[in-house]
């Protein structure tokens, strides 16, 4: 049997391939430098880019825009949050930043009111050019409530549930379009609340748990923002075990003893054992207002509110009286016949 | 040439006339635009009204409530792609008027929501009679719209699944 002999080392190759010969560093630069080189200049110019024209990113950074004095850059920043709520669950779940944000909008909403009313006052003293002037002012705060009301119906907890169903019941505008607009934006928000509180439930347990201890402190009574603390808590109660709740009912009756004491001018004695004098359970479940507030507007001559909220009660689900509330709604809704007054709110309204 | 030429000349004038009279009925006819759709008769549209029912309607049957039972009728009507077509209209300018037309992909969204409605209805009671949608389920399993074949068709074969 014949066999091919190998051929001699240093041998020319066969005809039609290339040479072998050891990578040296030019090659090694050629192939990898300089395209690294290349991604990281064409990284660089994008990330610049973006913090040039980029808005806020951080939920301080976001809060310091929405505070900010400048009106451009904060209606654009709840423009922007409303949107980032939607698909960051761990912000949108975070209680301080649900809870500053629901400080925001009532600081801005009682300023709206307030600026209305002294507008109406003042305005017949005034120049067609001031008048013009201090309206458009007004309706930049107005449309900068409007995208705030939407950052609250994005947040993963109700914190925000008190001022969407008192802006939903009253409107909060003594201007029938304003008031009209105001209602409809905070029933949307309501319905968008009532998909969005799901989202707390797909949360790790860590994270969870990591919010719930974020609320505790937040519920000190006597503040509005306290009662919104513990309104979260009461939602999100059902996710600690048994000993973590039975911990934080003490807790809690504890703290509202203490400033029962602190209200009365006197220090809590040292020997008074705590939680002797019984509260009622604070953290008790407890309706979130919700469906009463949608069961009201469904009564209102405005059409498109009744259509809102038909959609609304879609999301909201409570104890066996709040849902059979909402069923006899529905059903009354389900025969309406188009009844009342339809106000036309047009771009730039 | 005496009376026959003036006769010719007669003749060519009322020719002349009833030319011009058809060449401006017919410029007449080009020149005007024609409505691509008539407008919707109002006797046609929902009662009004339509919009809150069909909300409300929607929310009970996602709800998985029984007492969609009673508005059963709202459903089907929300079923009818051609009823919807009614419903949804917008205005669009055609050369110098503006004429209404069906706004298609509104008209067809309320469809394949309440479409979607009726499984999520099936899936929370799996015991409630819905035989009263099959006739519309089969005319939209027809439909020149192939979202809204599909999603019949999707719907169809969820109602079909015997229940537990």
């Amino acid at each position: 049997m014949e066999t091919e002999s190998p051929l001699p080392p240093n041998s020319p190759p066969e005809k039609g391939l290339p040479p072998v010969v050891p990578v040296s560093a030019r090659h090694l630069i050629q192939l990898f430098v300089v395209p690294a080189f290349i991604v990281a200049v064409a990284v660089l110019i994008l990330l610049t880019f973006s913090w040039l024209v980029g808005g806020p990113r951080t939920p301080q950074q976001f809060l310091d825009s929405l505070e900010s004095t400048n009106p451009d850059i904060r209606w654009r920043a709840a423009n922007d949050l409303a949107q980032v709520l939607k698909r960051d669950d761990q912000l949108a779940a975070d209680p301080r930043f649900g809870l500053q944000l629901a400080e925001i909008l009532r600081k801005t909403l009682d300023e709206c009111e307030r600026e209305e009313k002294d507008l109406a006052d003042r305005e017949p003293g005034l120049s067609k050019g001031d008048r013009e002037k201090e309206r458009k002012a007004l309706k930049a705060k107005q449309t900068y409530t409007l995208f705030l009301t939407a950052c609250l119906g994005n947040l993963a907890l109700p914190t925000g549930v008190p001022l969407l169903t008192e802006m939903a019941e009253k409107g909060r505008s003594k201007d029938p379009q304003t008031r009209a607009l105001f209602r409809r934006r905070a029933v949307w928000a309501l319905a968008s609340l009532g998909d969005s509180l799901g989202r707390f439930d797909r949360l790790t347990p860590f994270r969870q748990r990591e919010a719930i201890h974020l609320l505790l402190p937040e519920t000190a009574p006597g503040q509005p923002r306290g009662e919104w603390a513990r309104l979260s808590l009461r939602h999100v109660f059902d996710k600690l075990s048994a000993e973590e709740q039975s911990q934080l009912i003490e807790q809690l009756e504890d703290d509202i003893i203490q400033d029962a004491w602190r209200k009365a001018g006197r220090d809590r004695p040292r020997s008074e054992p705590p939680a002797q004098t019984r509260v009622a359970n604070p953290v008790v479940r407890q309706s979130l207002g919700v469906i009463a507030t949608l069961a009201r507007c469904a009564e209102d001559e405005d059409v498109f509110l009744r259509e809102m909220t038909g959609f609304a009660l879609t999301f909201w689900q409570g104890q066996a009286a709040e849902n059979a509330l909402a069923e006899k709604t529905l059903l009354r809704l389900a025969r309406d016949d188009g009844h009342g007054t339809r106000i036309e709110i047009k771009e730039g309204d | 040439m005496g009376q026959g030429g003036w006769l010719a000349r007669i003749g060519l004038l009322i020719g002349g006339l009833v030319a011009a009279i058809v060449v401006l009925v017919l410029l007449g006819w080009i020149w005007s635009p024609k409505p691509i759709d008539s407008p919707a008769d109002s006797a046609s549209r929902s009662a009004p009204g339509w919009e809150v029912r069909y909300n409300a309607t929607i929310a009970l049957a996602r709800r998985g409530s029984e007492n969609i039972a009673e508005r059963m009728d709202v459903l089907q009507e929300m079923l009818d792609e051609e009823q919807q077509m009614q419903n949804f209209r917008i205005r669009q300018k055609r050369g110098d008027r503006e004429v209404e037309v069906a706004n298609e992909t509104a008209a067809r969204t309320t469809v394949i929501n309440a479409l979607k409605a009726v499984i999520e209805l099936r899936r929370k009671q799996p015991d409630l009679d819905l035989s009263r949608l099959d006739e519309a389920l089969q005319k939209l399993a027809r439909s020149p719209n192939v979202v809204v074949r599909t999603e019949a068709e999707r719907t169809r074969l969820a109602l079909a699944k015997q229940p537990g």
